[in-house]
C-alpha cells in the first residue's frame, strides 16, 4: 500500500515539485494550496499518512493548520512537517509547539526528502 | 523548457508584480501590516522556489531580500524610502534574471555571480547576526559514560576500541522522549532503528512502570542509549526535530584492553552505505527496468516509439540525481541511437553505466546481511536484562523489494497531473491556442457571409425564389451563432485595463523622484476591459506619454508655487468604456502646450512653411508635436529624449485603430485622449468603389456619406473644399491619392460620391465612385514587401471568395 502524503503550499511551483519527488518514490499524493483548503480536505475525510506544510500562506498559515489538523480526531499521531527555511529557527520552535513532528529546509532535493520522511513515517 | 521551470517563471512573474504593487502601497502606508506580511510571503516564496533550481546568484539575492524584510516584519527595522528603492532594485534584477532564464533556459555568464552591491545593500540594515551556537552537546552527560562503557558486553567494547583505533568518531546518545511525543507524530523507535552504524543499544524504562491500571499506554516512558560511530554533525542533523530530547558525547576510549579481533564487514558496510546514500536505489530500479524494456523489444516494429520512451524516462530519473555527466552521455548516445537506429548504444551505455553500480550494491547487501547476523548475536550473547535491538539495516532492502510495475505508472501520471493540480481555480491558456481560435471564429464569420451571395446567385441565376429565402432564413441562423461565439471568444480575451495601469505608480514614482517633481496619480476606471492585444499595444504608447507629461508638463514644486497651484502636481489617468471604444484620458495639471512656442519651435526647424504656419489655429499648433522630428524639451533629458517623439505614439496608436486628440490650456494643463476600438479582430468597413475597384475603409472613421453636387465644390487657398452642415470641409479625391490617372465619377445627377472622414480629430472629405454596403471582415495586415506599403491597413477575404484591399485614410491623407 502506498502511503498518501498531502502538501500544502502557495506557491505551485513548490507543490509541483514536491509532487514530483513525492511521486517518483511511489507515494500518493494531494495538494492544497492554503491551510484553509487543506482543513477542508481533512475534515472531509481524507486521511494522510503525513502532512508537509508550508509556512507562510494566505488565508490560513502553516502553524494554524498544524494546530487545527492536530487538533481533529484521526490526526493526532500523524506526522507533519513544516517547510521551513534555514533562517526560521523560531517558527520551527513555533511549529513544534503546535505539534508538528519535525521541518524540512527549503530547498530540499529528493534524496533529502525521502530521507526525512524515511526517518518520521514508518513503514516506508 | 521543462514544465517546473515555466511554473516558476510565471509564478516568479506574477509574484514580481505584487511586490511592486505591494511596495508602493507600504510606501504610501508604511504601517500597513498586512503589506508587511504579503511582501515578506512573496519575497519568501520566491525566494524557496529559486533554490529548486541551480540559480545561485538570484537565490542569495532574495535571501538577502528576505532578511531585511523579516527585520522589518518583527520590528527590528523601520521601513523606509531608501529601503524600498533598493528592494524595487531587487525586483528589476529579479525581472533581469527571470528574462534571461526565459530566453535561454539557464543564467548567462552576466548572472552567475551575485549582484554583490545589490546585496550589500540589502544586508547593510541587518544588525551582524550572531550564529545561534547549539544547545545539544552542552549538557554535561561525562559521568553517564563511563558507567555506560563498563556495561558494555566484551564484543561490543572490542568492536568499539577497533573503532577508535581507526580513527573513527564515536558518539555515546541518550535519547528520551518527551512522554507526550506520540502526539507530535514521532515515533521515537522508528527514528532510532533509521540511524546507521549502532554499535550496541539498549532501552530501557526512565521510571519504574507504575502499576498497570494507572498505565497510560499513550505516554511514552522510555529511555534509548546506543554508541554510534558517526559524526556530530551527523546526529545533530538525525535528531534535529527532538534536540531538547537527546544528549551525547563523544568517546574517546574504550574500557578495556584491546582485543585483536577485528571486525572488518561491518565496518565496511557502513563505509559503502555513506557512498551510495547519495544515489537513490529506486532511481536504480527504474534504470534497470528501463533497461529490461529495452532489451524485450530489440528488433520490434516498435522498437523506435519505446525507445523514445525509455529515453524520456532515463532523462527524468537522472534529471533528479544530480549527475549532469550522466546526462550529457545519454544525450550523446540518444543521438548515436537516433542515428544508427539502432538501441545498441544505449544498452551498451546502461551496461557501463549501472552494472558497476548494481554489482557494487549487491555485494554491499550481502555485506549487510552478513553483519545483521552478526550484530544480531552480538545482542544475543550479551545476555543483559535490557531489551535490546538488533541493527536493522533496512534502507536498501525495502526500496529493492517495491515493485517495478508501479513506478512506471507514476511516473508518467505525475506529469499529468502536476500541472493540473497546482492550478484549481483559474485556467490559464497559453495565447497562441486562443489566437487559433480567434482566426477560425473569423473564417466563420467570412464564411458566413458567403451565404447572401448565394442566395442572390439562387434568385438571379437559378430563379430559386424559394431555395433563396431558405438559404436567407439559415444564413440568419448561422450569423446569430457566429456573432454570439465570437463574442464570447472576444470575452476570454478581454481584460482589464489595470494590466498596463498597474505598472504606472512605479514608472511615476521613479522619473518624479528623479526630476525632483512631487506627482499625485490617481487611476481611474482601472477594470475597463479591451481585448488584450488591444492592451498589449496601449502599453508603449502610454508610457512616453506618462514620460512626456512628468517630464515636460508638470512642473517642479517651486514654479507650481509660484503659479499659485498646490506644490503637488496631479497626473490622472482615468480609462472608461464608450459604445464600442475603450477611453482612456491622460490629464495633467501642469503647465500645459503654449502654441506660440510650439510655433516658434518649427518654424525654427522649418518642419512646416511659414506660411501655412502662420494660418494655424491654436489647436492646429498644438497639434503640431505629432510632427515627426520635433522635440520642445530645451535640453535632451534622459527620460522621454529616448529617440521617441509623440509622432511615434500616434503611429503606434493608430496602428491599432486607434484615435488620438490633444487638448491643451496654458498654464492650466494638459489632456490627451486616446480613443481605441475594443477589439481588432473584426473591423466593420464600408466597401466602396473607386477608378474601377472596391475598397473597404474602416467604418469608424467614416462619419457620413453624402452625395455632393459638382458646383458644391470650392477651391480655398488651392484646396477644392466644400461646406457641409456649416463647416467647411477639406476634400481629397481617391482616384488622385492613389494616383489613378482618372477623373472622379459622377452620377446621373452630377453628384460626386463623398465620404466624411474623421482623421486625427478633422473631418476630411474623401471624393470617390459610389458607396457599397458595410461588412464584416477579419482584417490581415500585409506582410513581406507589400507590408511596407502605406495608405493600406490590410487585407481582408471577401465572402464571394475576393479580396479587399482596406484603405487606410488617415495615412493617405498625409
Amino acid at each position: 500500500m502506498s502511503k498518501n502524503i498531502m502538501i500544502v503550499d502557495d506557491s505551485a511551483t513548490m507543490l509541483m515539485s514536491l509532487r514530483s519527488s513525492l511521486e517518483m518514490s511511489g507515494f500518493r499524493v494531494e495538494a492544497a494550496t492554503d491551510g484553509m483548503q487543506a482543513m477542508d480536505r481533512l475534515k472531509g475525510g481524507y486521511k494522510p499518512d503525513l502532512i508537509i506544510t508550508d509556512i507562510n500562506m494566505p488565508n490560513m498559515g502553516g502553524l494554524e493548520l498544524i494546530g487545527k489538523a492536530r487538533a481533529l480526531p484521526g490526526m493526532r499521531f500523524t506526522p507533519i512537517l513544516a517547510l521551513t527555511t534555514e533562517s526560521q529557527q523560531e517558527k520551527r520552535d513555533e511549529a513544534k509547539r503546535n505539534g508538528a513532528t519535525g521541518w524540512l529546509v527549503k530547498p530540499i532535493n529528493s534524496a533529502d526528502l525521502l530521507g526525512v520522511i524515511k526517518q518520521v513515517l514508518p513503514g516506508v | 523548457m521543462s514544465p517546473l521551470l515555466q511554473q516558476f517563471l510565471q509564478e516568479s512573474r506574477e509574484a514580481l508584480e505584487s511586490i511592486g504593487n505591494t511596495l508602493l502601497t507600504m510606501e504610501r502606508n508604511p504601517g500597513d501590516l498586512a503589506s508587511l506580511d504579503e511582501l515578506f510571503r512573496l519575497v519568501h516564496t520566491l525566494k524557496g522556489n529559486s533554490g529548486l533550481f541551480d540559480f545561485p546568484a538570484l537565490t542569495s539575492v532574495l535571501h538577502a531580500a528576505e532578511d531585511v524584510m523579516d527585520s522589518v516584519r518583527t520590528g527590528a527595522l523601520t521601513f523606509n524610502q531608501t529601503l524600498a528603492d533598493q528592494l524595487l532594485d531587487t525586483a528589476d534584477y529579479v525581472n533581469a534574471f527571470l528574462d534571461e532564464v526565459e530566453r535561454r533556459e539557464q543564467p548567462g555568464d552576466a548572472f552567475q555571480m551575485p549582484p554583490q552591491e545589490l546585496i550589500t545593500g540589502l544586508r547593510h540594515w541587518l544588525a551582524p547576526t550572531s550564529t545561534p551556537e547549539s544547545d545539544v552537546s552542552a549538557e554535561d552527560i561525562s559521568p553517564w559514560v563511563p558507567s555506560l562503557l563498563n556495561e558494555l558486553p566484551e564484543e561490543v567494547a572490542q568492536q568499539l576500541d577497533d573503532a577508535l583505533r581507526d580513527g573513527q568518531s564515536v558518539y555515546a546518545v541518550d535519547y528520551r522522549p518527551a512522554s507526550e511525543c506520540f502526539f507530535q507524530g514521532t515515533d521515537p523507535l522508528h527514528l532510532v532503528r533509521q540511524l546507521d552504524g549502532v554499535l550496541w543499544r539498549r532501552v530501557t524504562p526512565c521510571q519504574p512502570w507504575p502499576p498497570l491500571g494507572e498505565l497510560d499506554a499513550y505516554e511514552c516512558r522510555l529511555r534509548f542509549e546506543f554508541l554510534v560511530l558517526s559524526s556530530e554533525s551527523q546526529l545533530n542533523e538525525h535528531f534535529r526535530y527532538v534536540s531538547d530530547q537527546v544528549a551525547y558525547q563523544a568517546v574517546t576510549s574504550a574500557p578495556r584492553e584491546p582485543d585483536e579481533k577485528r571486525s572488518v564487514p561491518l565496518r565496511t558496510a557502513n563505509a559503502l552505505t555513506i557512498v551510495l546514500t547519495g544515489i537513490e536505489p529506486l532511481a536504480l530500479d527504474i534504470i534497470r527496468t528501463q533497461q529490461a524494456a529495452l532489451l524485450a523489444c530489440l528488433g520490434q516494429p516498435w522498437l523506435s516509439g519505446q525507445q523514445a520512451a525509455i529515453i524520456r524516462t532515463l532523462r527524468s530519473v537522472l534529471s533528479r540525481q544530480a549527475s549532469p555527466e550522466a546526462f550529457l552521455t545519454l544525450k550523446h548516445v540518444t543521438e548515436q541511437a537516433q542515428a544508427h537506429s539502432s538501441a545498441e548504444p544505449i544498452l551498451n551505455w546502461l551496461t557501463e553505466q549501472f552494472d558497476a553500480l548494481a554489482e557494487l550494491k549487491l555485494g554491499l547487501a550481502q555485506d549487510k546481511n552478513t553483519c545483521e547476523t552478526e550484530s544480531a548475536a552480538l545482542s544475543a550473547s550479551s545476555g543483559e536484562a535490557q531489551a535490546n535491538v538488533s541493527v536493522a539495516a533496512p534502507a536498501m532492502a525495502a526500496t529493492a523489494e517495491r515493485p517495478n510495475a508501479s513506478v512506471d505508472r507514476t511516473a508518467t501520471r505525475r506529469q499529468d497531473e502536476a500541472v493540473t493540480s497546482a492550478t484549481p481555480k483559474v485556467l490559464k491558456i497559453e495565447q497562441e491556442k486562443i489566437d487559433r481560435l480567434m482566426n477560425l471564429i473569423g473564417e466563420i464569420v467570412v464564411a458566413k457571409n458567403g451565404l447572401p451571395y448565394l442566395a442572390e446567385r439562387a434568385e438571379s441565376q437559378y430563379a430559386q425564389r424559394e431555395l433563396a429565402r431558405e438559404i436567407k432564413a439559415q444564413y440568419a441562423v448561422v450569423n446569430r451563432i457566429a456573432e454570439d461565439l465570437q463574442d464570447a471568444i472576444m470575452q476570454v480575451r478581454m481584460m482589464p485595463v489595470s494590466f498596463v495601469l498597474q505598472r504606472f505608480p512605479r514608472l511615476v514614482r521613479d522619473i518624479s523622484r528623479k526630476l525632483g517633481k512631487k506627482v499625485n496619480l490617481v487611476l481611474e476606471g482601472e477594470d475597463t476591459e479591451a481585448d488584450k492585444s488591444m492592451i498589449e499595444a496601449l502599453a508603449d504608447p502610454l508610457v512616453h506619454i506618462i514620460r512626456n507629461a512628468l517630464d515636460h508638463g508638470l512642473e517642479l514644486p517651486d514654479e507650481r508655487v509660484d503659479a499659485g497651484k498646490p506644490d503637488v502636481g496631479t497626473l490622472r489617468i482615468r480609462a472608461s468604456q464608450n459604445a464600442d471604444h475603450v477611453m482612456i484620458t491622460i490629464e495633467d495639471d501642469g503647465r500645459g502646450i503654449d502654441p506660440q512656442k510650439i510655433k516658434s519651435k518649427v518654424a525654427s526647424k522649418a518642419l512646416v512653411d511659414v506660411a501655412s504656419l502662420e494660418a494655424m489655429g491654436d489647436q492646429e499648433l498644438i497639434n503640431l508635436v505629432f510632427l515627426p522630428g520635433f522635440s520642445t524639451a530645451e535640453q535632451i533629458s534622459d527620460l522621454s529624449g529616448r529617440g521617441v517623439g509623440m509622432d511615434v505614439v500616434r503611429s503606434g496608436i493608430e496602428k491599432v485603430g486607434g484615435q488620438l486628440r490633444l487638448a491643451s490650456q496654458p498654464g492650466k494643463g494638459t489632456q490627451l485622449s486616446l480613443s481605441l476600438p475594443l477589439s481588432m479582430a473584426v473591423t466593420q468597413v464600408m466597401v466602396i468603389e473607386s477608378a474601377g475597384q472596391r475598397f473597404g475603409i474602416p467604418m469608424d472613421q467614416v462619419m457620413e456619406t453624402v452625395r455632393l453636387p459638382q458646383q458644391a465644390i470650392h477651391t480655398i487657398k488651392q484646396q477644392p473644399t466644400a461646406q457641409l452642415r456649416g463647416r467647411t470641409i477639406p476634400l481629397k479625391s481617391l482616384n488622385q491619392l492613389l494616383a489613378c490617372d482618372m477623373e472622379q465619377l459622377v452620377n446621373d445627377d452630377d453628384e460626386y460620391a463623398l465620404m466624411v472622414l474623421r482623421s486625427r480629430g478633422e473631418l476630411v472629405g474623401l471624393l470617390i465612385d459610389d458607396f457599397h454596403g458595410s461588412n464584416d471582415i477579419i482584417l490581415k495586415p500585409m506582410v513581406g514587401i507589400l507590408g511596407e506599403l502605406s495608405g493600406y491597413s490590410g487585407t481582408a477575404v471577401m465572402g464571394d471568395g475576393s479580396i479587399l484591399m482596406i484603405l487606410n485614410p488617415t495615412e493617405l491623407f498625409e
